[in-house]
């Protein structure tokens, strides 16, 4: 965890529901998450649990029926949530980058993929055209795209997936930002490509110094990757740890649950053990602890009351009743 | 690339020849003849019908007839059954009449459907955007001539403007630029109501395109770039919203012929809609089966066209 | 690297999604929207006056369209019949015009009751053509598109067949083959049809190619199902939603076109009354009857409104990627 610390970005309680015609969905509920400068911190959770949402939601950038209806998003010391649109334009793409699940659709088809990133460096440091070609042409080198003279004027329908996420990398760190939010940034691409892309990451990183939001829903990519893990389920943060307890000593049940659901190399388990019950939408969550209707270790007191984020262990906080007990208040 | 030019064009041809054959067809086998326009002139005798059926070869079997025509047509000795007249020229004289018009309610339709559409889809559930979608119904649901009926009705109790024709009665001699000035102000009210329903229609469009667009995945992604508002709509969302409307120039020439026989029977305008009017109801095959022909081949140009364009404007399609 | 379990079958946990049938789900949609409902109203309102109007004037004279009255000509809406000259048989209900008289002395009320039955009728049959037309044609190219008649294809012979009719100028098509036809309301009926289907076979040729590669059709053609069953079981249930909309909408287009050819001549003919034919007649006694124009007029424009905005209502309620907001 972040002590000692100045966190660079800290999201506190926030909150987004989407309002559709069936009524309000309320989609995160009140997470809080800190992000140190440099460091990689995930956020795992099945689909629909709300992690993407989290992502969109810390830079405002949530379509329609989505709407931040409470908490701070604090980066260096400004509120997000709060700031008026002009000067949060000036941190989208410039202090925060972001990259999507989908390379396929993310890039505008119409234009170049040159133009698109020379866009970013127009807006933000105002570089004339010719230099902005220059700039683009290193990046598209750093991000291993070769040859980039001759792919900085191709279409997005020319390139591979795995090269449009390069591309899309390249534009967000243009600017070179001090967050990178990388919201599923491998899902969609082959797994050998997912390593190159993830390698590319981690290289830049180290490179520039920044720190990443890594939303995924693969375990495997988060210990590799990661410093810190949040695991969301249902719209919560349920469990927060670094790497190394979280894998050895995993306390939420529903944390348990996913790893006992991974393989293991060495371990030539029977079967792979499947979690009971579907995730919950947001229109309905049930009563008490969201988990409770799929938890193998559930009590009477599950469904009655909802559980707060307590410190279990040292710099390990979880959302479960099995602990409430145990913790010196 | 060249070898899908010609293929293409070869199609377009041998569809051509299909439709003025089907078209052929249709006006031949209907009932009705030219020598039946008027069967109670006492002047017509059978000798007459009979002379006028041969002169005219209504007796030959339907494909020697249209070989006839198709000969006389690329000849240009295709006449009217009217009067006459060669028919190429006159359907020229017509469209020339026709084209002031035309271009007028086009230059407005385009020029008031964009805007309208692009701002009611950036402003989805405004005011704004409720307002002109009811109106854009309303006047999509109005019969054309009703409307123009009553436009006419207010324009001539409290504005001056020339409401029919071409142009005032006796200004032929006047100098250049009032005859000029005077036609421009005929054309004003005529081509205003010929472009409402064209105005409502093509901004509904633009409006869902528009929409459509907005909800793409790479306008997240101009927005994550911290690109400013407008340019995220005006650059990344019109750009896509607009590549399908270069396909509507195709349906554009047409409109020439069919769209107008409506408007220019209102507005006493002797273009080519009205050309077809009476062509109609004198039972000139000739003049209708060319303004059809004419039709056809405006169509299949047009959207030949609004292909190559397509292929211009939108970098993910190539002509093969 | 290993994904989380993203499917789980659902053991004993309730159902959270809320259950509801499609149709359910179509009509929550719709409800929403309020011009729209109002609008389907004034639909079912119309249908009633359409049936009444063919009750009364056809079946049960109770209010006769063709009584012709001379002495009462151009009488505005709500005035009194001259009841002293008229005999029993010729005076409107009541006494009373309610939506005054025309040229003739004939009663505005009794012509619309009636041409709003022919009116409606015309649209429907028109649409009726055209959607069947659409949907055999479109069917045949999606569903036996790669079966070969000799050197050609059926789908690239349906397709162009498609594109020739497409070619045709269609209002001047239509009114071609009206003006040489016999003046017949079954004509206008049929020609319409005939020549507004192109839409509806390209969207179903499109939804049934798409849906034959879908795995429930997939599946029924590896149980050897029979085709007729697949198409009308599986199929056409699937392909129908844009068909509905575009039905919906054509009978509006209809409707107009109808009153457009009425203003060339060429509309339905006397003693039929529709409300094209009333208010192109109208437009001649525009100063000293106006009654006589704007009453079809605004009908006109009301019902066709009507059906646009339920048709569009439709296209918004049953487009799934809209549905979730």
């Amino acid at each position: 965890m972040a002590t000692g610390k100045r966190p660079l970005l800290a999201v506190s309680d926030l909150r987004v529901s989407f309002f559709t015609d069936r009524g309000e969905a309320p989609a995160v509920r009140g997470v809080s998450l800190a992000i140190p400068p440099g460091q990689t911190v995930a956020l795992v959770g099945e689909s629909g649990c709300g992690k993407s949402t989290v992502a969109l939601a810390i830079l405002r950038l949530l379509s329609d029926p989505g709407r931040i209806v409470g908490g701070r998003v604090v980066f260096k010391g400004q509120d997000l949530v709060s700031l008026p649109e002009p000067a949060l334009r000036a941190i989208r793409g410039k202090e925060i980058g972001m990259i999507f699940q989908e390379p396929m659709t993310s890039l505008n088809p119409v234009f170049p993929i040159g133009e698109q990133i020379a866009e970013v460096l127009h807006v933000h440091l105002g570089l004339p055209k010719r230099e902005a070609r220059l700039e683009v042409l290193r990046l598209l080198e750093k991000v291993g795209i070769a040859p980039a003279a001759r792919r900085i004027d191709q279409y997005p329908h020319e390139l591979s997936g795995g090269m449009k996420q390069r591309v899309m990398i390249a534009m967000a760190l243009a600017c070179q930002p001090d967050l990178l939010i990388a919201d599923e940034p491998t899902t969609a691409l082959d797994v050998t490509v997912q390593a190159q892309i993830l390698e590319l990451l981690q290289e830049l990183q180290q490179e520039l110094h920044m720190a990443i939001l890594l939303i995924t829903h693969n375990l495997g990519i988060v210990a590799q990757f990661a410093q810190e893990v949040h695991v969301m389920y249902a719209g919560k943060i349920v469990e927060h740890a670094s790497v190394h307890p979280l894998f050895q000593h995993p306390l939420h049940p529903y944390t348990q649950a996913l790893l006992k659901a991974l393989p293991r190399p060495g371990h030539r388990a029977e079967r792979l053990a499947a979690i009971a019950g579907t995730v919950p939408t947001p229109f309905q969550y049930p009563p008490g602890c969201a988990f409770a209707p799929r938890c193998p270790e559930v009590l009477a007191h599950c469904s009655m009351q909802e559980p707060s984020c307590l410190e279990a262990a040292p710099c390990h906080a979880v959302a479960c009743w099995l602990y409430a007990g145990s913790v010196q208040r | 690339m060249w070898s899908y030019l010609l293929r293409n064009l070869l199609q377009r041809l041998l569809l051509l020849v299909l439709i003025s054959f089907l078209a052929h067809a249709v006006v031949h086998l209907a009932p009705g003849e030219p020598s039946e326009v008027d069967p109670s002139n006492p002047r017509m005798k059978p000798e007459d019908i009979a002379r006028i059926r041969a002169a005219f070869h209504l007796d030959e079997p339907l494909h020697l007839q249209y070989l006839y025509w198709l000969r006389d047509l690329v000849t240009g000795e295709l006449k009217s059954f009217k009067d006459s007249q060669p028919v190429l020229p006159k359907i020229w004289r017509r469209f020339l009449n026709s084209l002031p018009l035309f271009l007028c309610a086009t230059l407005i339709v385009w020029s008031l459907s964009f805007p309208t559409g692009i701002h009611a889809a950036i402003r989805r559930g405004s005011l704004y955007d409720r307002t002109t979608t009811v109106l854009a119904y309303a006047f999509i649901s109005i019969p054309g001539f009703f409307l123009s009926y009553l436009v006419i009705l207010w324009v001539v109790h409290t504005l001056n403007v020339p409401v029919i024709g071409m142009q005032t009665f006796g200004m032929e001699n006047a100098q250049p630029f009032y005859r000029w000035m005077d036609r421009l102000w005929h054309l004003v009210i005529p081509s205003f109501m010929s472009a409402i329903a064209g105005i409502a229609v093509l901004s509904r469009y633009v409006r869902s395109q528009m929409l459509e667009v907005i909800g793409q995945d790479y306008i997240r992604t101009a927005r994550a770039k911290g690109l400013p508002e407008e340019t995220v709509m005006y650059r990344h969302a019109l750009r896509n919203a607009l590549l399908p409307f270069v396909t509507m120039f195709g349906f554009l020439l047409p409109a020439l012929i069919g769209g107008s026989v409506i408007f220019e029977q209102i507005f006493a305008w002797p273009g080519l809609g009205r050309l077809g009017y009476e062509a109609i109801l004198a039972r000139d095959f000739p003049v209708i089966l060319t303004l059809n022909f004419i039709a056809a081949a405006l169509t299949l140009a047009g959207t030949f066209l609004s292909d190559i364009l397509y292929a211009v404007v939108d970098p993910r399609i190539r002509l093969q | 690297m290993a994904d989380l379990p993203r499917t789980v079958a659902p053991v004993d946990t309730v159902d959270l999604a809320m259950p509801e049938t499609p149709l359910q789900e179509v009509w929550r949609v719709f409800r929403k929207d309020r011009l729209a409902v109002a609008s389907l109203g004034v639909l079912l309102a119309l249908l009633v006056v359409a049936i009444a109007g063919k009750v009364l004037t056809d079946w049960i004279v109770l209010v006769n369209p063709e009584t012709v009255r001379l002495p009462e000509k151009f009488k505005p809406p709500m005035s009194y019949a001259a009841t002293e000259l008229l005999s029993v048989a010729d005076r409107p209900p009541f006494g009373l015009y309610l939506l005054g008289t025309d040229e003739l002395g004939r009663d505005v009320f009794a012509r619309m009751l009636q041409g709003s039955f022919v009116s409606l009728s015309i649209g429907f049959i028109a649409v009726g053509i055209s959607v069947l037309i659409g949907i055999v044609l479109g069917g045949l190219a999606g569903f036996y598109g790669e079966v070969k008649l000799g050197f050609i294809s059926v789908d690239t012979l349906i397709m162009r067949f498609t594109d020739v009719m497409l070619c045709f100028p269609t209002f001047f098509l239509i009114l071609t083959v009206v003006a040489l036809l016999p003046p017949s309301i079954y004509n206008i009926m049929i020609v319409i049809g005939l020549t507004s289907w192109m839409g509806t076979a390209r969207f179903v040729r499109a939804e049934f190619l798409a849906l034959r590669e879908q795995d429930f059709v997939v599946a029924a053609q590896a149980l050897g199902l029979p085709a007729w069953r697949i198409i009308f079981r599986h199929m056409v249930p699937n392909a129908i939603a844009p068909v509905l909309v575009s039905a919906t909408i054509g009978v509006a287009s209809a409707i107009l076109t109808e009153s457009a050819l009425s203003f060339l001549g060429f509309g339905v003919q006397p003693p039929y009354a529709t409300w094209g034919n009333i208010l192109a007649d109208g437009k001649n006694f525009i100063f000293d009857a106006p009654w006589l124009f704007f009453i079809p007029g605004c009908a006109i424009l009301t019902v066709v409104l009507a059906f646009n905005l339920v048709g569009e209502a439709l296209r918004e309620a049953l487009n799934p990627r809209l549905r979730r907001r």
